[in-house]
């Protein structure tokens, strides 16, 4: 515990540090002196910014402070702070369960999440990484076939395939399993393909070559060179895969309808405590059902900031 | 009497091939999973998609359509063009290519070029930005929804201080608008995330030149920023008019599509009618669309591409 309070602390020093230099460097930087028309112009732009920030912030302050206010108090008092500071609202969201969500509890539904995105996220990754390192560095017959499909197919919009899955996957008796949900997403040939692709394509040839004299397999050269190579690549799509499955509603609610994850059961638990007036508590199962995501992205924001691309994330 | 077994002597030939034998399998191996995953989840359902197009469900089954009946689908379908509800379909679904690529693509470009140039505070407004992706976009239109409940929204009494009834915004002709601003407000960020990584791949010393120039921002931003970061143009370009079709969520999580407000978009359409039986009449709609849909859009793209031609830098 003191270890992590102490993890805690250096890396707030170090963002700290970091956003000084970051201030010093852009006050003495040349791009960035401006005068006259030029700084209205942001000033009048940095307002516009505030008030969207504002639009998205204030929101988000106003539910975390209604999720600590009791039903009486909230009925009579929705703007200002709570008048006594009460849990139970969070108590009760983890524990909150409907008919709709197949009594599914909060709590298992981020069970259900966590499987469903985190498995979703290991497989999907590792068989984009395996199809990209191949197709980037081996040359076999067939090779620029399967790239100009994977091209096409991410370029030319088809509409309308999600009748054609369903039955597919009734056909496979993969409906309503987790393995099905995962199946799903463990396609190696999408936008992960193509970033690692690019990344494997500009990645040196030397430690390979020195591999394969000194005797060692594709598969070892793979695991051991290539995959601790691509660690930061790598690591930086499965975050954003990560998340993009956490968020995914449309596999879950077709393909996993009995068992669903906390994107699904948040819509189906929302309309049902709209419906009986018990805001507060949805109010708490909302700041529940995002803190992961919260936690996640404030642990690897660099990461996820730096490494966004076309198709990286969307809900 | 000791036997002594030689090995076979491997010579440069024996050895490649043994390295081309295991390379082989190393690549059969590595791809079989993903290009079997694509051959079936892709060619499979695209296949099955148009074959789902000539089928017809009889008692709660889907059965071949009758030849002298192929088309019954089609058909089937051009006849629903006449009706107001399809009609209304459609135009629902065009507004969001104006709402994608007229409206909330400038804003975002104009924006990223702020937040390219380090406005202050620069870092805190790429978080904003970046929200919109990190949040589940039910829990988005929920609490937009709910700032706007008319008896204990966050705005009401700002709305009903301005004489606006909050209870009917979600509903009736109101609804659509509620839609378009919550696309606009929450698609902003993704564009604006896109574009200024694109913008941040443009040499610094350009900027440095313009500088030195003193060429004026928004000069800077028509001449400079723009062709340097059309590739990401036109991709969020292209995204915002396949959006015409592939939009779905925002309107069900907000109105349901409800008959009367407007909201109801093809990619509602499809993804209601694909939870019941009658699978044929989605897929006819979704290969209609895409027959349609796709040369128009690949058109764009090629045209676009040749705006400014390859920026290399």
């Amino acid at each position: 515990m003191e270890s992590l309070g102490k993890a805690i602390k250096l890396r707030i020093k170090e963002k700290r540090a970091n956003s000084l230099q970051e201030a010093y460097s852009r006050k003495h930087d040349i791009l960035y002196h401006r005068k006259g028309g030029e700084k209205a112009l942001f000033i009048v732009m940095f307002i516009i910014f505030m008030l969207f920030a504002i639009s998205f912030i204030f929101p988000f302050i106003w539910v975390i402070l209604n999720s600590f206010k009791t039903k009486t108090d909230f009925s009579l008092n929705q703007m200002g702070l709570p008048q006594q500071w009460v849990l139970t609202n969070y108590i009760e969201a983890f524990t909150a369960k409907d008919n709709t969500t197949n009594n599914f509890t909060v709590f298992q539904m981020l069970g259900m999440s966590v499987i469903i995105a985190g498995l979703g996220t290991i497989v999907t990754v590792f068989t984009s990484s395996c199809a990209a390192y191949v197709v980037a560095k081996y040359k076999f017959p067939g090779r620029n076939l399967i790239f100009s499909i994977v091209i096409f197919s991410l370029i030319v919009p088809i509409v309308g395939t999600l009748p054609s899955q369903i039955q597919l996957m009734n056909a496979l008796h993969l409906n309503n399993t987790i393995i099905g949900c995962i199946f799903l997403y463990s396609g190696g040939f999408g936008m992960n393909f193509m970033l690692l692709y690019s990344f494997f394509k500009n990645l040196s040839w030397t430690y390979v070559e020195a591999a394969k004299i000194d005797g060692a397999s594709d598969f070892k050269i793979f695991f051991r060179i290539i995959i601790p190579m691509a660690k930061g690549p790598i690591i930086a799509i499965a975050i954003i895969q990560l998340i993009g499955l956490w968020n995914d509603y449309l596999t879950p609610s077709i393909y996993l309808s009995k068992m669903p994850t906390i994107a699904v059961g948040l819509k189906a638990l929302s309309d049902s405590m709209i419906a009986k007036g018990n805001y507060t508590l949805l109010f708490a199962t909302i700041i529940v059902a995002i803190l992961p995501i919260i936690i996640l992205f404030c642990c690897f924001s660099k990461t996820i900031m730096e490494n966004t691309s076309v198709g990286g994330l969307k809900g | 009497m000791e036997r002594i077994i030689e090995s076979p002597k491997l010579n440069k030939n024996n050895k490649r091939r043994f390295h081309l034998k295991g390379t082989t399998v190393f690549v059969i191996l590595m791809l079989l999973y993903p290009v079997a995953h694509f051959l079936l989840m892709w060619f499979g359902v695209n296949i099955n998609s148009i074959l789902l197009t000539f089928q017809m469900p009889v008692r709660g089954q889907l059965k071949w359509v009758e030849f002298n009946q192929l088309f019954y689908n089609y058909e089937t379908l051009f006849m629903s063009f006449k009706t107001t509800e399809t009609q209304e379909m459609f135009l629902a679904s065009g507004v969001y290519f104006i709402i994608s690529c007229l409206v909330t693509l400038p804003i975002a470009l104009f924006f990223s070029y702020f937040v390219f140039k380090k406005i202050l505070a620069n870092g805190f407004f790429k978080i904003i930005f970046y929200l919109p992706s990190i949040l589940p976009l039910v829990v988005l239109t929920l609490v937009y929804k709910l700032s706007f409940n008319p008896n204990n929204g966050l705005l009401s009494p700002l709305l009903n201080a301005f004489g606006i009834e909050a209870a009917n915004l979600f509903i009736g002709s109101s609804a659509k608008w509620m839609v378009w601003i919550f696309c606009i407000w929450a698609g902003i960020g993704y564009d604006v995330i896109l574009l200024t990584a694109g913008m941040s791949r443009i040499p610094r010393d350009i900027l440095e030149s313009c500088k030195m120039d003193g060429v004026p921002p928004l000069k800077e931003f028509f001449k400079i920023i723009i062709p340097l970061t059309w590739p990401t143009i036109t991709t969020l370009f292209v995204l915002g008019m396949m959006s015409v079709f592939s939009v779905y969520m925002q309107p069900m999580f907000l109105t349901s599509g409800a008959a009367g407000t407007g909201t109801m978009t093809i990619g509602l359409k499809i993804y209601q009618q694909s939870r019941g039986q009658a699978l044929n009449t989605p897929a006819t709609l979704g290969l209609f669309c895409s027959l349609i849909g796709a040369p128009i859009i690949v058109a764009t793209r090629a045209g676009l591409n040749k705006v400014y031609g390859d920026v290399d830098y």
